[in-house]
């Protein structure tokens, strides 16, 4: 356990040390002079794009650079957006609560309706409320959040006016968002919790205690469900990490402020200080998302160990 | 060293050719565990793939044809789906923009793979330091989930959907690679590649000859289910704007344009999502179908 925690935890370093150089290679890797795409067709003296390229550290030693990026970055500077000048990491702090508060609502709904629906489909497997739920998960897996997205605006907002279609800071506009982005681990989570249950529900401590007359509910929440959890537990959090990607696409649906539109318009105006800071943190996040997976995962059930 | 290889060495060589995966052991498994689901969805997708190899045999020639008249035009006979803001027709849009996807898609698929399986194959079957310094590449790229990589190189090359699907495949291959990495470890130990090291075959000749047949149908599925996720990616960046440029008919795009409608003219949105959501859910059934056939044993979660 001790030499898996410490492999684990070089292997997640060298990882984020690798993110790090990845990031700021970013701008070196541009075809063409950075600079000169910066400013497009707009009227700009050499002296103008020099200034420019030495804001950015264009004019120093590739390596040199790659060293100060990187050294700057673990220091929490970010740089500064090239079109408005403020600090990266100002743009990042308003945005992270908006992304992270929709990443956990989604992973709520995601874990509150996709294990109930994984666990009914098991137990009543082949039955309407199989077919159902099986519908739910490969529904949620396959479809577009976009569109789905959409049809929750037409159908709720909309029609039926029920919740907000676009906004942010009431929990009512947080709603429809989170549906959106839930559903795909909400899927996943029923899917892969239904095969896991399947499997432990036919093993012999489950016939055991059954046996032993204890009632239905308790066989398949106490015996079977805890030992089948272990799988989904690690999906769930995989999937959180994942989410903080997936929500670029459900802001711009619902126009929310959040990272998606902060990479969204950092892409498009090429503000490249804004697009690495942007990657950075999701990146860094996954990262350590995943990497405390793994060690739940450990802590979960003894018998892993790294060998 | 020269020796002559005992007969039974050279017949270990190939234990695979028509043994291992006999064709008309697929097709059984496929005849039996094919459910009304996966016929529906493998008819369909059929469907889809005729209408992108020959749109104009279904519906009028000229995607972009627009009619000042027609302008955000409720569905009707002259044009079932209705027509967009600048009076096309959303039907012929949906049809065209099928050829958009899955062409590109395609582009992506085969970038992801041939990248994967070739850094896969390398790094499981030479092992070592090579492998090491490869796979630990391969997690810092599997450290940008879904779709940042692929707006990474946009953000590098510029919008645009052949960028766009450049960007997928490259962020596809890190999966591919740790798949294939893991087939090609259990394959290297085998009889027949010993046999074929054995008898003084070099790395290249062995890996193109005895392991890749051999991790093929694990490129196979993995490829299936890869599809989906590229026509799924690139429609996101064409919904976010940095994929298909107008008036390329795609999906995404459509749905892009239909955001700005739903007060009022929400129907627009809702066949090119209908048709992509079809696409996706018939691609993963028949992906599942094909792992199941193929390859049970492979997760893919």
């Amino acid at each position: 356990m001790g030499s898996f925690i410490v492999y684990r935890l070089g292997h997640s370093a060298v990882v984020a040390c690798g993110v790090l150089v990845l990031v700021s290679l970013m701008i070196h890797m541009v075809p063409g002079d950075p600079a000169q795409l910066m400013v497009g067709d707009a009227p700009v003296s050499a002296a103008q794009l020099q200034a420019i390229r030495h804001s950015l550290g264009l004019d120093r030693p590739l390596v040199v650079q790659l060293a100060g990026d990187a050294g700057r970055f673990v220091r929490g500077n970010l740089g500064r957006s090239l079109r408005s000048g403020r600090p990266v990491s100002d743009y990042l702090r308003r945005a992270l609560p908006s992304t992270i508060s929709l990443a956990i609502a989604a992973m709520l709904f995601g874990v509150l309706v996709g294990a109930p629906a994984g666990v009914i489909a098991a137990v009543y497997r082949g039955g309407w409320a199989d077919a159902f739920a099986t519908a739910f998960a490969v529904f949620g897996i396959s479809l577009p959040s976009f569109w789905t997205g959409i049809l929750f605006i037409v159908l709720f907002a909309v029609h039926l006016g029920w919740f907000p279609a676009t906004g942010q800071g009431s929990l009512r506009a947080l709603v429809l968002p989170a549906l959106t982005l839930g559903w795909f681990p909400a899927g996943a989570i029923a899917r892969l919790l239904r095969s896991a249950m399947l499997e432990v529900l036919h093993k012999e401590y489950v016939g055991v205690a059954r046996a032993k007359g204890l009632r239905e509910s308790v066989v398949v929440l106490r015996h079977a469900l805890r030992n089948a959890l272990l799988p989904a537990v690690t999906l769930a959090t995989v999937q959180f990490g994942a989410l903080l990607s997936g929500a670029i696409i459900t802001e711009t649906v619902f126009a929310r402020d959040g990272l998606g539109r902060l990479i969204v318009d950092g892409i498009l105006q090429r503000d490249f200080p804004v697009v690495q800071g942007v990657v950075l943190v999701i990146a860094l996040i996954y990262t350590l998302v995943n990497l405390s997976t793994d060690l739940l995962y450990a802590w979960l059930d003894p018998r892993i160990h790294y060998g | 060293m020269t020796f002559m290889p005992p007969l039974s060495a050279t017949v270990a060589m190939h234990p695979t050719r028509g043994e291992r995966w006999p064709p008309a052991r697929w097709i059984r498994r496929a005849y039996r565990r094919a459910s009304p689901a996966s016929i529906g969805a493998a008819g369909f997708l059929v469907v889809v793939v005729l209408v992108a190899i020959a749109p104009s045999a279904l519906t009028r020639s000229d995607p972009n044809q627009m009619d000042p008249v027609a302008v955000l035009g409720a569905p009707s006979i002259a044009h079932p789906f209705g027509t967009d803001e600048f009076g096309r027709d959303i039907l012929t849009r949906v049809v065209f923009g099928a050829r958009t996807s899955l062409s590109y898609a395609l582009l992506a698929t085969a970038i992801g793979s041939i990248l994967g399986t070739s850094i896969g194959v390398t790094a499981g079957f030479y092992g070592g330091r090579v492998d090491n310094v490869v796979m630990r590449g391969v997690d810092i790229l599997l450290a940008f989930p879904g779709i940042l990589l692929a707006l990474i190189v946009v953000t590098l090359l510029g919008p645009g959907l052949t960028n766009a699907m450049i960007a997928v495949g490259i962020g596809q291959a890190p999966a591919f690679s740790r798949v294939v990495r893991g087939a090609t470890l259990g394959v290297k130990t085998s009889q027949y590649v010993e046999a074929a090291q054995g008898l003084g075959a070099t790395g290249a000749r062995v890996i193109w000859r005895h392991v890749v047949p051999n991790v093929r149908h694990v490129v196979f599925v993995l490829g299936s289910l890869g599809y989906g996720t590229a026509i799924l990616i690139g429609a996101s960046l064409s919904f976010l704007g940095l994929g298909a440029q107008p008036p390329t008919p795609e999906w995404g795009s459509m749905l892009e344009t239909a955001r700005g409608y739903l007060q009022t003219d929400w129907w627009i949105g809702i066949w090119p999502g209908a048709v992509l959501g079809a696409t996706l859910l018939s691609i993963n059934i028949v992906g599942d179908l094909l792992r199941d056939i193929l390859d049970p044993s492979l997760r893919l979660e």
